[in-house]
């Protein structure tokens, strides 16, 4: 079955995407991290299917985060989830290979279905 | 030549002088419009003007050598001028030794050397005339009709120029204080646009720190709306929910505060 990881340093988040996707079908395998160098650490080991990524994070920000994946070459599927609607920040997640998509929250369960249903 | 004859030719070379002297501007010019058409009027060795009005004194020396034109924020009188200037009435040097003349009035002892002087005090300025004949460059009494009329030919042009001079000055200053008006005018203008340009930012800021824990609720509502059990609504998302209302209501005290005392620092 399909693994998706959540990084976003808020739990709420990470419990309203997880629960939302276990409405879609429980048999999705949820990793969620509030701590970015700790997700990134496991990307390796889990090897999730899609990571959602938020961008505005203490310590290591969302950037950060898909640098190091760069660097590290790690080239699994992210979509950018953020409350960020600034068009700089759209244009800089298209300089990322691995970048599926921006998700501005909250994320309606439809399109999470539909993502999942690609992934 | 008849008496009538050589005033018609005089009076052609005066009208002559007048016109050139009127189409001077500047100073140069003046002592190059004397130095050519004054032989035509008078006989000299060497002819002399001195003027004066508030800051501006011109001393304008002409001779066979050229012209020289003097203009000084203070007076350069020669030693015979001083005299002129003391007594107010025209004079006339023989003995020419003992005046001390600079090096262009010098004579050889045959010329039998004289100078002539005149003060002429009007209301607002006054203007010197010296005239250095001799034997080869006669000077006659019946010249001085000339110099009269040269004289007010001579002050009426020197004071225009002098009041050109000053009202040039004017312009300056008045040009300078518009220039740094400009100055001033970008600057503020520069100042305002990198205000606002820091206000845009700010707000910007403010909106995404806001917008945070409303993408949460948002997200929260959502998850009662596709029917979420009572249960969970009621352990799990009421209290998240609590919790992102009162992130929230932090989030908007910060922008608050902090847009506050922006304000007051951009007001400074």
């Amino acid at each position: 079955m399909k693994k998706i990881m959540l990084v976003d340093d808020m739990e709420i988040t990470n419990f309203i995407t997880g629960s939302l996707i276990q409405m879609i079908d429980p048999a999705y395998a949820v990793h969620d991290y509030t701590e970015p160098m700790e997700a990134l650490s496991e990307v390796a080991t889990v090897q999730p299917d899609i990571i959602f990524l938020d961008l505005n994070m203490p310590e290591m920000d969302g950037w950060g985060f898909l640098d190091e994946m760069q660097q590290q070459g790690l080239g699994q599927k992210v979509y950018i989830l953020t409350s960020s609607t600034s068009e700089l920040d759209r244009q800089r997640a298209k300089q990322y290979a691995n970048v599926a998509g921006y998700l501005v929250k909250p994320m309606e369960k439809d399109e999470l279905a539909g993502i999942l249903l690609m992934a | 030549m008849k008496d009538s004859q050589i005033y018609r030719v005089t009076y052609e070379a005066f009208s002559r002088f007048s016109t050139v002297l009127m189409r001077c501007r500047s100073f140069e010019e003046i002592g190059d419009a004397l130095r050519v058409n004054l032989k035509y009027l008078l006989n000299f060795h060497v002819f002399r003007v001195s003027f004066n009005w508030e800051d501006y004194f011109i001393h304008i020396t002409v001779s066979a050598a050229g012209s020289s034109v003097q203009v000084r924020e203070q007076h350069d009188y020669l030693p015979h001028e001083q005299q002129l200037l003391e007594k107010g009435r025209p004079l006339l040097w023989t003995d020419l030794s003992v005046l001390g003349l600079p090096a262009e009035f010098r004579l050889a002892e045959a010329e039998q050397g004289q100078l002539w002087g005149w003060a002429f005090n009007r209301e607002k300025c006054q203007i010197l005339l010296s005239v250095l004949a001799g034997n080869s460059k006669d000077f006659s009494g019946r010249d001085v009709t000339f110099v009269k009329l040269i004289a007010e030919n001579l002050e009426s042009k020197l004071l225009e120029l002098c009041l050109f001079q000053v009202l040039d000055k004017k312009n300056e200053v008045i040009s300078s204080i518009n220039e740094n008006q400009q100055r001033v005018i970008k600057l503020r203008t520069q100042q305002i646009a990198e205000k606002n340009e820091r206000l845009m930012e700010i707000s910007i800021l403010n909106a995404h720190q806001v917008r945070e824990p409303l993408s949460r609720i948002l997200g929260l509502i959502n998850m009662i709306d596709h029917g979420s059990s009572p249960e969970v609504i009621q352990e799990k998302i009421m209290p998240r929910l609590r919790r992102s209302s009162e992130d929230l209501d932090e989030a908007l005290q910060e922008v608050i505060t902090k847009a506050t005392s922006e304000l007051i620092e951009l007001k400074a």
